[in-house]
């Protein structure tokens, strides 16, 4: 059979994106370390990240309640694929572990990395606090991982 | 807030085995190929592995070109002109480079392909396609 040609590129994306009120609030406060929700007036629901209409009632949020940077691993996985990163759009080298993680103060989870990868070491119910970068830009990955409490 | 951000996306694809024909005849002959359909008697630009009318899987491989017709255009602005250029030949246009100003193209015009001096297997190995001398419709 003929040759096989495998063909390089690379995309350069860039975009300006509106975050909205309920995101710049919560991204100012991580600049700052602090993490917060928006909690529903009707069913008493805790947000984060935040948003700005509850999923369950259609009411518009406005209440802001702290969240500790620390919570109970909801779910993980370990991602042996490299993969890329969609925030900086290099290759994340494999195995990375992800969680979605319950902040304490919250109800929903937040999805973000785990600097723990070994399998037989993750839990659901684990406990894990965030790993926060040193310098911080107001953007989620000012958290650079979860680490798991033990 | 508005948030600026940007991120790049290196990547490989396997340009497959009618892909990989087709740049490697830009590369080694400057040679435009195409697919053509023996059911329903197509020419495909640029060489594709299945007919995408009839769903025919072994198609012939047609030499297309040398230039092709210009069938609309548009500029992306910084970035260029690109048009749909339909090769001699060919039942089918392509999205490619225009090269020259945006002004004077006419749906119908004739192209003339411009090679790159040095070619790698890569669709930029065919720059693109200018106005011919005196091409008309």
């Amino acid at each position: 059979m003929t040759e096989r040609i495998s063909v390089q590129i690379e995309m350069n994306q860039s975009w300006r994106y509106a975050s909205g009120a309920a995101m710049e609030r919560f991204a100012d406060g991580l600049r700052q370390k602090r993490i917060e929700a928006l909690r529903c007036g009707g069913c008493g629901r805790r947000y984060l990240p935040p948003r700005p209409v509850c999923g369950n009632c259609h009411l518009h949020l406005s209440e802001w309640v702290p969240v500790a940077d620390q919570g109970v691993v909801e779910a993980w996985t370990v991602v042996y694929l490299p993969f890329l990163d969609g925030r900086t759009g290099e290759i994340r080298k494999g195995p990375y572990g992800m969680a979605l993680i319950r902040l304490d103060g919250a109800d929903t989870t937040l999805n973000h990395y785990l600097a723990e990868a070994d399998p037989t070491r993750l839990a659901v119910g684990l406990r894990a606090r965030a790993v926060w970068r040193d310098e911080l830009r107001g953007a989620i990955d000012d958290i650079r991982h979860f680490e798991v409490m033990r | 807030m508005i948030r600026e951000e940007s991120i790049r996306i290196p990547f490989r694809f396997a340009a497959g085995r009618a892909g990989s024909l087709f740049l490697a005849s830009l590369r080694d002959r400057k040679q435009i190929l195409g697919s053509r359909c023996p059911a329903c008697r197509r020419n495909f630009a640029p060489a594709r592995p299945y007919c995408p009318e009839c769903g025919a899987e072994k198609l012939d491989i047609v030499k297309l070109g040398p230039g092709g017709t210009l069938l609309s255009w548009t500029e992306a602005p910084g970035r260029g002109v690109f048009g749909l250029i339909r090769p001699d030949g060919a039942d089918t246009a392509m999205l490619h480079r225009v090269i020259g100003p945006f002004e004077g193209l006419r749906s119908g015009m004739t192209l003339r392909a411009v090679f790159a001096a040095e070619r790698i297997g890569h669709i930029a190995d065919l720059v693109g396609f200018e106005p011919s001398a005196g091409g008309t419709s």
